[in-house]
C-alpha cells in the first residue's frame, strides 16, 4: 500500500507517517486525561446530551457511572488508537471516532459544552475519515481537505469577534476583564500571570495586542490560499497566539498548536499552497 | 426565545450581517479558487461538501445562542461561546472551594485540577452558572462539594464553595453553600 501511495503521489512527505503523528496527538490527549475521576460525580447532576437523550445514562448505572466503565472506555479508545497506529484502515478509524463521541458526551454531560481543545482535532479527523478512500491512498488529500475546515474555524471566530464586538470590544476593557476573569476562576496551574501582567502593561497595548490576534485569526483563512513563507508566518504568530492564551488565561489549546506545526511542515516540505488551492 | 432576542436586538443585527458577509466570502473562495475542483476530484465529494454545509451553518447559527446552559446544540461539531465577546460584556466573578478545619482554617481545593477531564472551559461555564443561579442551584452544588469529601484530610470538618467578586482591584468572598462532613 505504502508503494502504491508513493507512485500515486510521489510528494516529498509520507503523510502516512503525519497520520500516525495525528493518532499520537491523540494519545497523548486521552493518556493524560483523568477521565476516571469522572467516577466520583453523582450521576443526578449529568446532563444527557446527544446520544444519552434517546437512552438516558440513567439506565445503565445507579448513582455514580462505574469506574470499571470509564476505564474500560478509555481503554478500548487507546487499543483502537494503537490498531490504527499497525493498520491503516477507515473502519477502525470509524470505531475510534464514534468512541471519542461517547468519551467527550460523558465529559459533556458533567460540563455542560465540549472543551475548545478537542473540537478542532474531532472535527480535523473527522474530515480525515469522511475524504479518504479504503485504502488510503488518498490521505494526502484528505489531510489538506481538513486543513480547510482547520483554518476556515480561526476565520469564523476572529470575524464573529470583530461583527459582534467592533470597535467597542478592542477599546474599552473587555479584553484586561477577560484576563482578570480567567485569572480568578481556579485553573490546572493557576497561574496569575495575566494578573501580574495587567500590572505592567497598559489596557492600551493589550487591547493592540488583543486587536492584532483576532486579525490573525481572520488571517488564517489565507494559509491556504496565499504563497507559503506568508502561510507559515501566520502559522507561528498563530502558535504564540495560543501560548499567550495559556500564560494569560490558562486555556489550553495544545493539540492546535501541534496541527499547526503539522501543517507549516506539510507547506515546507510539499508547497502545499501552490498545488491545492490557488487563486485562479 | 423571542425575548431574548428582542432584548439583545443590536447583537442580533450584526449576527445577521456577519452571516451573510460569510456566506459572500465563502463563495468568493469556492469560485475563486480550486478548492471546489479538489473536492470533486475526491470520490467522497458528495460527503465531504455535506459536511462543509452543515458545519458552515452551524457555526453561523451557534452566534445566535450564547446563552449557558444550552438546552440543543451542535455538538460535537461547534462548541460553547466559540465566539468570545458576549452581549452582556465579562463578568468579573469567581468561585473558589474550601477546605476547612475546626479552626476555620481554609485549604483550597483546586476544582479544575480536580475535574481537569472535564475541561477548563466547559468546568468553568458551569461553575460560574451555578454560582449565578444561586440559591436555585444549591442542590446541585452539594452534590459538587459531596464529590470532594474524598479530599479531606486530618481535622477538616467541613467543605465551602464561596463566590468572589472582583471589585476596585480587591476581591471578596461571599459563602454560598457549605457541606459538613458529619451529614
Amino acid at each position: 500500500m505504502k508503494n502504491n501511495f508513493h507512485k500515486k503521489f510521489p510528494g516529498k512527505i509520507n503523510y502516512f507517517i503525519l497520520y500516525k503523528i495525528l493518532l499520537l496527538i491523540w494519545a497523548q490527549y486521552v493518556i493524560l486525561d483523568k477521565f476516571t475521576v469522572l467516577s466520583n460525580l453523582h450521576i443526578s447532576i449529568f446532563h444527557n446530551r446527544g446520544v444519552f437523550r434517546l437512552i438516558s445514562i440513567d439506565n445503565f448505572f445507579d448513582t455514580h457511572i462505574s469506574v470499571v466503565f470509564l476505564l474500560f472506555l478509555k481503554i478500548s479508545i487507546l487499543a483502537i488508537l494503537v490498531l490504527n497506529f499497525l493498520q491503516n484502515n477507515r473502519t477502525s478509524l470509524l470505531i475510534f471516532i464514534i468512541l471519542i463521541y461517547i468519551y467527550e458526551l460523558i465529559k459533556k454531560g458533567f460540563g455542560g459544552h465540549l472543551d475548545h481543545r478537542i473540537l478542532t482535532l474531532y472535527i480535523f479527523t473527522l474530515i480525515i475519515y469522511i475524504s479518504l478512500e479504503n485504502d488510503f491512498t488518498n490521505l494526502d488529500d484528505a489531510f489538506k481537505f481538513s486543513y480547510l475546515f482547520f483554518f476556515l474555524q480561526y476565520f469564523f471566530i476572529g470575524i464573529a469577534r470583530i461583527f459582534s464586538g467592533f470597535p467597542e470590544v478592542f477599546l474599552g476593557s473587555t479584553f484586561t476583564d477577560w484576563i482578570i476573569q480567567r485569572s480568578l476562576r481556579p485553573s490546572y496551574f493557576n497561574l496569575e500571570i495575566g494578573l501580574k501582567a495587567l500590572e505592567y502593561l497598559p489596557t492600551n497595548f493589550l487591547n493592540f495586542i488583543f486587536f492584532i490576534s483576532t486579525i490573525f485569526e481572520v488571517g488564517a483563512i489565507f494559509c491556504i490560499l496565499i504563497r507559503n513563507k506568508y502561510s507559515i508566518l501566520i502559522c507561528i504568530l498563530l502558535i504564540f497566539f495560543h501560548f499567550g492564551i495559556y500564560l494569560f488565561m490558562s486555556v489550553n489549546f495544545i493539540e492546535n498548536i501541534f496541527l499547526l506545526l503539522l501543517f507549516i511542515y506539510i507547506v515546507e516540505k510539499d508547497g502545499l499552497n501552490e498545488k491545492i488551492y490557488s487563486i485562479h | 426565545m423571542i425575548e431574548l432576542l428582542n432584548e439583545y436586538k443590536n447583537f442580533v443585527y450584526r449576527g445577521i450581517i456577519e452571516s451573510i458577509f460569510l456566506i459572500i466570502v465563502t463563495l468568493y473562495i469556492l469560485k475563486n479558487t480550486v478548492v471546489i475542483e479538489k473536492v470533486r476530484s475526491n470520490k467522497n465529494s458528495k460527503k465531504i461538501l455535506i459536511v462543509f454545509i452543515l458545519i458552515f451553518f452551524m457555526q453561523i447559527f451557534d452566534r445566535f445562542q450564547y446563552f449557558y446552559p444550552q438546552q440543543y446544540d451542535f455538538y460535537p461539531f461547534v462548541r460553547f461561546a466559540m465566539y468570545q465577546a458576549a452581549p452582556d460584556g465579562v463578568e468579573l466573578t469567581s468561585y473558589k472551594i474550601c477546605m476547612k478545619d475546626v479552626s476555620g482554617n481554609c485549604r483550597e481545593i483546586n476544582i479544575a485540577k480536580e475535574y481537569s477531564s472535564i475541561g477548563l472551559p466547559s468546568l468553568s461555564s458551569r461553575f460560574n452558572y451555578l454560582v449565578n443561579e444561586y440559591p436555585n442551584s444549591q442542590v446541585e452544588i452539594k452534590v459538587w462539594l459531596d464529590s470532594l469529601k474524598r479530599l479531606k484530610i486530618n481535622s477538616e470538618n467541613k467543605v465551602i464553595l464561596q463566590k468572589a467578586i472582583f471589585k476596585k482591584n480587591k476581591i471578596e468572598y461571599i459563602n454560598l453553600v457549605e457541606v459538613s462532613f458529619e451529614e
